[in-house]
């Protein structure tokens, strides 16, 4: 198998398919790593805010827009998304955290699950507890030799799109950098006349709108299901991990990374394990670097 | 100019740290509050900035009730706060982090500019790094830093929390250096520091509080002639002297 990857055709083939799921990895892994660094906690239901933008999607899709508009299902579903995790964050989180700042982190691990349990409920008695499938985005193309599946190369273009803008959002616009800000010192902000509760609010809905953007773009590829938001939450958490919790470019790193080993392990070992070699990835990196690429190893003494 | 009148704080229901105090930093003077470790100082200035509600009392900014403001409506009316630990933003660069000290002025571009410069100017090692993050300053530099991005945002009164702990004896002694100038920029300062030599050094009026009440006030001037017979005070408590067996 291995004298295979000796053929630049396949290596190049194996690489592109790598790259593109990891646009869309690092779309899920920065969605939690920015609400991680903000509001210095987890969210663990994460996937569902996937899972409902892969539905609002779908169903943008089917009933009304058709399989052509994609791409304006697309920012409709965020913005649903977006919208849902404004009211969760300020109806289930916000309320917690006024009087007892110290225990967030259980608060919300608590409070995440819970919703993460109710919501894939709620998604087998609205719509069934099937497995659907939108059109594919675009049609599969040959170029320069590689085959490019069209719905993995839109997803991947949405995603790099998506990315670009978040980025210009975060570095080149005062709003943006007010969240850098609280990310790295909350006191510090506030002594800046910085309102706290209104950036941990807007940050939960753009990392829930992110999450919506990646079950969106990956509808055509892992299906719109009700459970369909845990594998990605799991390799969302994955590449955190690896990335270093709280690293935005971390983020992006290694979901490249943990997309190009999917990908080479599923060529040169078995397909049937994909989800598998991501953990071994995980653990070595775990055994050599605990803290991630881009962690730090802790943050106060 | 700011007020605490019969101010009661706590963090835990039934244990107030804070058992009525009473106090006002004058317009356009230092005043300091001095006590030992622990009696609360550091929790009245957060419940002035609107960190911390306060249990029962008053905060009043120039004769009016601002207890039900945000930190930001504090800020937005002149109040600033400069916390005991770093309030910078390690991975902004110097420039970003005065921007952000700025944020209430974000929708007036020119003024914000302004103000910037203007700190610039009271800082001019800023101005020159001002593309360093502020993880690479020395940690004299990151106090000024600290100091200058509660400046953009133009201060009438700078609360200052133990602003000596931590540092260098040299960088302490500029912090204070820079602290007396703050009136002449028409900045008032109150002050709560455990450094008992420098504040009342530097400031008119100050207050000794412990056991959650304000104890004695004087002059700085008084508190440099009374030192020692204060500090006695402050480890016995205010009793007479007593010959013990």
């Amino acid at each position: 198998m291995l004298d295979a990857l000796s053929n630049p055709q396949i290596l190049a083939q194996l690489t592109v398919v790598g790259l593109m799921l990891g646009a869309l990895y690092a779309l899920m892994a920065i969605g939690i790593t920015f609400i991680a660094s903000i509001m210095k906690l987890i969210n663990w239901s994460m996937g569902e805010f996937y899972m409902i933008g892969s539905y609002v999607q779908y169903y943008l899709i089917v009933l009304l827009l058709g399989p052509g508009l994609w791409y304006l299902a697309l920012p409709v579903s965020m913005l649903t998304v977006f919208a849902f995790g404004l009211v969760v964050q300020r109806g289930l989180l916000a309320p917690m955290f006024k009087y007892d700042e110290a225990r967030r982190f259980e608060y919300a691990t608590i409070v995440t699950i819970a919703l993460s349990v109710l919501l894939q409920n709620a998604a087998i008695i609205l719509a069934g507890p099937y497995q659907w499938s939108p059109q594919e985005y675009l049609p599969t193309r040959a170029f320069a030799g590689l085959s490019l599946n069209g719905s993995r190369l839109a997803g991947a273009i949405g995603a790099a799109v998506i990315l670009a803008l978040f980025y210009l959002f975060i570095r080149h616009t005062m709003v943006g950098l007010s969240f850098l800000g609280t990310a790295q010192n909350r006191l510090g902000a506030q002594t800046a006349g910085i309102r706290l509760g209104r950036v941990d609010m807007v940050a939960f809905g753009i990392g829930a709108a992110l999450a919506a953007a990646a079950g969106a773009l990956l509808a055509p590829v892992f299906l719109v299901y009700p459970t369909n938001g845990i594998t990605s939450t799991v390799k969302g958490f994955e590449i955190i991990i690896i990335g270093g919790l709280g690293s935005l470019p971390g983020a992006v790193v290694a979901a490249f990374g943990l997309a190009l080993v999917e990908s080479f392990g599923s060529f040169l070992i078995s397909p049937a394990y994909q989800d598998l070699y991501g953990f071994v990835f995980l653990i070595a990196f775990l055994l050599f670097r605990p803290q991630g690429l881009f962690g730090e190893r802790e943050r106060r003494v | 100019m700011l007020e605490a009148r019969d101010l009661a704080v706590g963090y835990r229901e039934g244990i107030d740290i804070l058992q009525g105090i009473s106090l006002e930093a004058a317009p356009g003077a230092i005043t300091a509050i001095i006590g030992p470790n622990g009696a609360g100082k550091s929790t009245l200035l957060r419940c002035l900035f609107g960190l911390l509600p306060p249990r029962r009392g008053d905060v009043l900014l120039e004769g009016r009730s601002i207890d039900d403001w945000s930190t930001d409506r504090r800020k937005a009316a002149g109040i600033a706060y400069l916390p005991q630990h770093n309030s910078t933003f390690p991975h902004l660069t110097i420039e970003e982090n005065l921007k952000l000290g700025g944020w209430l002025l974000r929708d007036d571009r020119a003024k914000l500019r302004e103000r910037m410069e203007y700190v610039y100017g009271l800082f001019p090692i800023l101005a020159e790094r001002r593309r360093a993050r502020a993880t690479d300053l020395s940690g004299g530099q990151l106090r000024m830093l600290s100091v200058a991005k509660e400046l953009v945002t133009p201060p009438r009164l700078l609360l200052v929390d133990e602003p000596s702990v931590g540092m260098a004896p040299i960088v302490a002694s500029e912090l204070y250096d820079l602290l007396v100038r703050l009136p002449g920029w028409g900045i008032t300062v109150l002050l709560v520091d455990q450094n008992i030599t420098d504040a009342i050094r530097i400031a008119e009026r100050v207050y000794l509080i412990g056991e959650g009440r304000v104890q004695r006030t004087e002059s700085g001037a008084w508190f440099q002639d009374h030192l020692e017979e204060v500090i006695r005070e402050m480890l016995q408590g205010p009793v007479p002297e007593s010959p013990r067996a």
